[in-house]
């Protein structure tokens, strides 16, 4: 869209390629080096250290249990996103924009601070310190902790996605759904989803990157026990802490590619969703450098 | 205006239901045991924790740094942003999807990833020792982190705002006379305000809470370059609840603050597009 | 200011804009550049500005080639068509922007300043509105407002893309006079943009009709409405009958310049035809006739000389040219 800069109003051009080296000079320092610098890390000592060190059993652990806290966490947030976008965009109600608010917290919250909060609450001397140890239930410095921190930590983004895209839908659809005599789920498969698949995928992908990656919070909750407790970014912390640098970014490098694939779904998805919000509304008749 | 909407549609009790429910229990609950927590400490304890030199410390570093590295954010994300929506180069397209590698990057990853690079003997690390600068280790590793922590806030907030820019009222300024530096500063700046404003606080509030990427390359030495988080975690570490509660209630209340400001200076930007 | 255009020539990709356009704005003149949307109309009136390059051709500015003017530097006004107002500074910072923003050598003392937008605001009779915002102001203000601005610099050449085009039709008509008036008193070389042929009549002195980027014609509003120069033209200001001529060419004839009767003949022949459709139309009478071949026939004459002719519908009458004309389509086929 604005690739068509008919104007002849620009920077002079000595001007536009200083600012654009200035850029590419600060972009290259701050993202392509250090992107680059992880995968050269991780292959300094050729493929099979490579390997190795990802298939090491420690390293193996950490990658199910990152798995899985993100198999639980994005399903449950998802079906959170989408509850909360139908309460919210479809309906009229006061404290409306406390909800959507409250939604934002986690985003707030430094990491260190959220895994902090369910050892207050989950911990030893925590609210419910006492009665979890009496029944010998751990939460904290095990798998159920890491799984809450998780889904704390990457609670936000699929609400936050398929709000303002159910909000610029509109309810016309749904009504008129509604009137033919379709069910509440049957309109929602049927008539909302659709709408909203490209702006579930982004807020998935999000949601998913940051269960996979989240450190600050998982750290504070997990026991740190290796191939029980660790996630794959505290098994990075730890080899790293050993000197154990190739083998760090090694399995470093496979959060790296997981950031990749981020990007690219991300990206592929960010523009369906400017797609079909442009299919949507109705376009103000900009002067077309074409016409006239 | 709070009209009723009659509820046509169905569902609401279901969704809103679950909603409130799950925000409660995973959002709310937690968050309230906080306060709570600290409040066992009474003022003066509560104040004691707070005041101690070494916590004093860690919120001077902790906001100074992010202060300097959104601020360096600000300027370049700025220029950023401008490149990337109305220049044309090759390769303008990779580099516009990489800017949000910060933002998908695990923090641990880009952690140790920094201080390889800044560390006396990095990449980069070594030819600044070379001149006598150090990174690693010191405040300034620290605000670089913070850096690469914030850099795609600005620009995405100014990205679209830049795009969405009335071409014809440059064109009627420069028809008027003015120059480029003179349209660029009194007709393409007022606009673009509210969205650089909100850019910098969110990445300045990015870097506030931020851990897994600073707490390689800082060092974590106690007065020098600990962080809050940090000494946060350490407090947890030696099960002072109490005083972790209380200096994490602080930094807590700056980060609510600046949400707050966030979301008005959104709307701000919101109205003044309108 | 005089402008000449030589052989400008604009392409957009593949899509060819304006071909070999040449024409003048003779100095003082109000010049209109009229024809369909899509026909280069807008991009000639950037290209005379500075906003946009021709591929070649010249722009001559009081004789002297603009080419390596900028927009700043040409001294001309442009009001464009969704005013381009600076939506964060007041109506009177609007007007004043081109003086505030002159080199500090040229630029006259904020006192200076002040009368010359108040004197302009009073021009165009909107000093009241002088410390609101745009948004507050009606489409027609608005428009007001960008034309006080673009002569708040005293240009030696005015602008104007489609200046009337996003206004209600009662704003429009209203604002065409008030501009006539204004161009009366002022004597600025103007050049306006237009797709409206009634606007370009009431307007103008001159009209170009631009169509796909070529001139069809160029002359008084007079030459081009009695004389058209191609039946795209004679087509564009009014309804046109076209009459097969013994030659097998087409010949194109006004709705006024028709005579009916129920006998057969005429100066150049006539054609027999039933009346489909009669419409009495205050002062005139609009009647349709249906040839045996299918086609309309579209005649118009004053309310009395129907009324002696007792002519109602069905019947079969004679409709006779009283004027003919030949030409090609258009300059596009040439």
């Amino acid at each position: 869209m604005s690739n068509v800069r008919r104007s002849t109003l620009t920077e002079p051009a000595p001007v536009r390629w200083a600012i654009t080296a200035v850029v590419l000079l600060f972009l290259t320092l701050f993202l392509l080096i250090p992107l680059a610098t992880v995968f050269i890390s991780a292959f300094a000592k050729g493929i099979q250290a490579y390997v190795s060190a990802v298939r090491e059993p420690d390293a193996m652990a950490a990658l199910r249990l990152t798995l899985l806290a993100a198999a639980i966490a994005v399903p449950c947030n998802l079906v959170f996103g989408v509850c909360a976008g139908w309460a919210i965009a479809k309906f009229d109600f006061p404290g409306k924009n406390l909800l959507t608010t409250l939604i934002d917290l986690p985003f707030a919250v430094s990491p260190v601070i959220s895994g902090m909060l369910f050892i207050l609450l989950f911990g030893r001397n925590g609210v419910f310190g006492p009665w979890l140890f009496d029944h010998n239930v751990r939460i904290v410095f095990a798998v159920p902790g890491i799984v809450l921190a998780t889904i704390f930590v990457s609670f936000p983004f699929v609400a936050r996605e398929i709000i303002p895209m159910m909000e610029a839908a509109g309810n016309d659809e749904e009504e008129a759904a509604a009137v033919l005599g379709a069910g509440g789920l049957q309109t929602f498969f049927r008539v909302t989803l659709p709408n909203i698949k490209w702006g579930l995928l982004y807020g998935v992908i999000l949601c998913n990157a940051r269960a996979m990656g989240e450190f600050g919070a998982v750290s504070v909750v997990s026991g740190h026990i290796r191939g029980l407790t660790n996630t794959l970014p505290l098994q990075v912390e730890i080899l790293y802490n050993e000197y154990n640098f190739q083998a760090a970014f090694a399995v470093a490098s496979l959060l790296a590619f997981l950031a990749l694939i981020t990007l690219v779904v991300k990206t592929i998805a960010e523009r369906r969703v400017e797609q079909t919000v442009l299919e949507r509304s109705e376009i103000r008749l900009k002067p077309d450098p074409t016409s006239v | 205006m709070r009209n009723r909407r009659r509820a046509v549609l169905p569902g609401f009790r279901v969704t809103m239901g679950f909603t409130v429910f799950y925000l409660c229990l995973i959002v709310l609950g937690p968050l309230l045991t906080l306060p709570a927590r600290a409040a066992s400490l009474g003022w003066s304890g509560f104040w004691e924790v707070i005041s101690d030199p070494r916590v004093v410390a860690s919120y001077r570093l902790t906001l100074g740094a992010s202060l300097a590295a959104a601020c360096v954010n600000a300027v370049f994300g700025f220029l950023v942003a401008w490149v990337l929506v109305r220049y044309e180069f090759p390769g303008r397209r990779i580099i516009d999807a990489l800017i949000d590698l910060p933002f998908a990057l695990p923090t641990a990853v880009a952690g140790i990833t920094l201080t390889a690079l800044y560390a006396p003997n990095g990449w980069l690390g070594r030819p600044l020792a070379a001149r006598g600068i150090t990174v690693a280790f010191t405040p300034l590793g620290i605000s670089i982190a913070l850096v690469f922590i914030g850099l795609p806030f600005v620009v995405r907030t100014l990205q679209p705002v830049i795009e969405d820019l009335d071409t014809e009222v440059e064109e009627a300024a420069a028809s008027l006379g003015a120059g480029r530096l003179q349209v660029l500063v009194r007709v393409i700046l007022p606009y673009l305000y509210p969205a650089w404003l909100t850019g910098f606080a969110l990445a300045f509030a990015r870097a506030v809470g931020e851990y897994g990427s600073v707490v390689f390359i800082s060092g974590n030495m106690p007065m020098r370059t600990e962080i809050t988080p940090l000494l946060i975690v350490t407090k947890l570490e030696q099960y002072d609840y109490p005083g972790a509660t209380a200096v994490a209630l602080v930094l807590l209340i700056i980060s609510f603050v600046l949400l707050f400001a966030i979301n008005a200076l959104q709307g701000w930007s919101a109205r003044r597009l309108a | 200011m005089a402008i000449e255009i030589r052989n400008i020539n604009r392409k957009f990709g593949g899509f060819t804009a304006l071909k070999d356009v040449s024409f003048n704005v003779p100095s003082g003149e109000l010049v209109a550049l009229l024809g369909p949307s899509g026909g280069g109309k807008t991009t000639m009136l950037r290209i005379i500005a500075g906003l946009d390059k021709a591929d070649s051709g010249t722009v001559l500015l009081e004789g002297e080639d603009a080419r390596d003017r900028s927009a700043r530097d040409r001294e001309v006004g442009f009001v464009f068509q969704h005013y381009a107002l600076f939506r964060h500074m007041t109506v009177f910072e609007n007007v004043a922007f081109g003086l505030r923003v002159r080199p500090r050598r040229t630029r006259p003392s904020p006192q200076e300043i002040d009368r010359k937008v108040r004197d302009l605001l009073g021009l165009v009779q909107l000093d009241f509105l002088a410390d609101r915002l745009p948004s507050q102001l009606s489409g027609g203000q608005r428009q007001r407002i960008a034309l006080a601005r673009a002569l708040a610099v005293e240009p030696k050449v005015l602008l104007l893309d489609e200046p009337f085009g996003a206004l209600d039709a009662n704003v429009r008509r209203e604002l065409r006079r008030w501009l006539r008036r204004l161009h009366d008193e002022i004597h600025l070389t103007s050049v306006f943009v237009t797709h409206d042929q009634e606007e370009a009549i009431e307007l103008a002195d001159r009209v170009v009709i631009i169509n796909h980027g070529i001139i069809e014609q160029d002359g008084t509003v007079d030459e081009v409405v009695e004389h058209p120069a191609t039946a795209f033209v004679m087509n564009f200001f009014g309804t046109v009958n076209v009459f097969p001529n013994q030659g097998g060419q087409a010949t194109y004839v006004r709705p006024y310049e028709v005579e009916l009767s129920r006998t057969p003949g005429g100066p150049n022949g006539s054609v027999p035809g039933t009346v489909d459709d009669i419409r009495l139309a205050g002062a005139v009478a609009r009647l349709v006739l249906l040839t045996a071949e299918g086609a309309s026939i579209h005649v118009e004459m004053p309310r009395d000389r129907f009324g002696a002719l007792a002519l109602h519908k069905g019947e079969l009458l004679h409709a006779a040219p009283s004027h003919l004309r030949s030409f090609v389509e258009s300059r596009q086929d040439e």
